[in-house]
């Protein structure tokens, strides 16, 4: 089942190109890795993709709906949205502004309007599957850079969102924290999340993703290959080892 | 790196129901989130600046708006505010039509709400105060935006220097403007991630603005140091030294003298 579904997609910030003629479909339950050099347009993708962008020129489809800045201006299509996609940024000091970890994760289960009950028990399982119970009453801003990335990624799961938008998720962590984060992503993955996932560390993640979708450095795409389709062809592994 | 199996995941993980009982009410800063990240994408992501041809150098720039704003203030003849009205007007002449039209823009919504600060002034002293003072005010602000339109960040260092301002005052106006930037750009983020996670009317947005300010405000304060730490660490010892500014020559006297004619006027001209 398609459940994205870009059509030349182009986008532009004031002086330079983010995206240029993407045109891709993401289906359910895939991970997705989006690789390319520093600045090909992963990030913006994942922009468009959240609905903090709208494009200038193509088409972005979310379950068939058109997602257009005029759909993104009424407030329940909007939050219906972002209800169903959530995001991990690159730079996660942003993205954490309450007081302890643990509003940080129940901010959003508390807007989705469940029982009290269902919240606790939201929060600490996102605690628990994120590896963040040691530190659920410290200021989020005074965590590691590591320890910020896991509060995002609980922050987002506990609204329980249908595709996932990761944005280097991977940066900062140590060996061991990289893969027990791997590891709960394949397995959101495997439970029947869209999992996708802005890199540019192949080693990382070449035995976890399914489909990588290669950027080059003038913003359009080099290739839409399998995770097979790369281990077949050394020439490739070998392009995407030194990004 | 290969995966192997770490957690089970929990029931409501793995079923997507969106069907929540969520308040989708609007608010003032939903109907306005568009115009608020707006003015923080251009705070911290300003336009570039074209250079305008047949101006002076950044002093002598500088020098013209300074006594262009002086005068307005000082002059009561209406005739030399004509005067000076005029003299923009022929520098507009200069102007490319897309910095004219930035131009008109903001002078007009500045003019605006200058105007409106000004009309209570109409019950204490009639027409003719208000409409003096807002053909002063607009003038201030047409000259103040011609200069900021044409003026990079950097000739408005520059010319700051060759008035001999001191190296320390430039250089807290380089960074103070460069971090109200960051912070333009950090609290701009900030409110994309805010979005993402307001799936609905949330009951406590006062907390959260409180929330969002306070972490702008930790971040600033790491900021400083780290800035701070920076600069001595490129070897700054308290003493800053900017660019060194080159003479003024005939053009730079050329493009200062219609202004240093208005002065006279002012000094000399008696009704």
């Amino acid at each position: 089942m398609t459940l994205i579904k870009l059509k030349d997609v182009c986008y532009s910030y004031p002086n330079t190109c983010g995206i240029k003629n993407l045109s891709i479909n993401i289906n359910k339950g895939e991970f997705l890795c989006l690789m390319g050099a520093n600045g090909s347009g992963k990030s913006t993708l994942l922009q468009i993709l959240s609905g903090l962008k709208t494009t200038d020129n193509g088409q972005y489809f979310f379950k068939n709906s058109e997602i257009t800045e005029k759909y993104l201006s009424n407030n329940k299509q909007r939050q219906k949205l972002h209800q169903q996609i959530g995001m991990v940024f690159q730079n996660t000091d942003v993205q954490l502004f309450n007081p302890s970890v643990y509003e940080e994760i129940a901010f959003g289960p508390k807007q989705l309007g469940l029982s009290q009950n269902k919240i606790i028990k939201r929060v600490n399982d996102c605690l628990k599957l994120t590896n963040c119970e040691k530190f659920r009453d410290r200021i989020p801003y005074q965590l590691s850079g590591g320890e910020k990335k896991r509060v995002a990624l609980a922050s987002v799961l506990a609204l329980n969102p249908e595709i996932l938008l990761l944005d280097e998720p991977l940066n900062g962590l140590t060996i061991s924290a990289q893969r027990e984060m791997l590891n709960l992503i394949r397995e959101l993955q495997e439970a029947g999340k869209t999992i996708i996932m802005a890199s540019h560390n192949y080693q990382q993640i070449k035995d976890f993703a399914q489909r990588f979708i290669i950027f080059k450095e003038n913003h359009t795409v080099d290739a839409d290959l399998t995770q097979i389709d790369i281990k077949n062809s050394p020439d490739r592994q070998k392009q995407l080892m030194n990004l | 790196m290969k995966p192997n199996k770490l957690n089970d995941l929990p029931d409501w993980i793995k079923n997507s129901n969106y069907n929540y009982k969520v308040n989708y009410r609007k608010s003032l800063w939903k109907n306005n989130r568009m115009h608020i990240k707006n003015l923080l994408s251009s705070l911290a992501q300003p336009k570039g600046v074209s250079y305008v041809h047949r101006r002076g150098s950044p002093g002598v720039n500088l020098i013209q708006l300074l006594i262009s704003v002086l005068l307005i203030v000082l002059i009561h003849n209406i005739t030399l505010l004509w005067i000076i009205y005029i003299l923009l007007l022929f520098k507009l002449l200069f102007l490319n039509p897309q910095q004219l039209r930035k131009f008109i823009k903001s002078w007009i919504i500045g003019s605006i709400i200058a105007s409106l600060l000004i009309i209570p002034s109409y019950w204490l002293t009639g027409i003719s105060t208000v409409l003096y003072f807002t053909i002063k005010t607009s003038l201030i602000l047409a000259n103040a935006q011609y200069y900021r339109i044409t003026t990079p960040f950097q000739e408005l260092l520059t010319g700051l220097k060759a008035l001999h301002f001191p190296d320390m005052f430039i250089m807290i106006i380089a960074i103070s403007l460069t971090y109200i930037r960051m912070l333009g750009q950090n609290l701009f983020l900030n409110l994309e991630a805010l979005e993402l996670r307001t799936v609905s009317k949330n009951k406590h947005p006062y907390k959260l603005i409180g929330a969002i300010f306070g972490a702008l405000y930790l971040k600033s304060c790491d900021y400083a140091i780290e800035l701070y730490a920076a600069m001595e660490a490129r070897g700054f010892n308290g003493h800053y030294k900017s660019i060194k500014v080159k003479n003024n020559n005939f053009k730079d006297f050329v493009t200062l003298s219609p202004a240093i004619i208005v002065l006279l006027l002012f000094v000399l001209w008696r009704k």
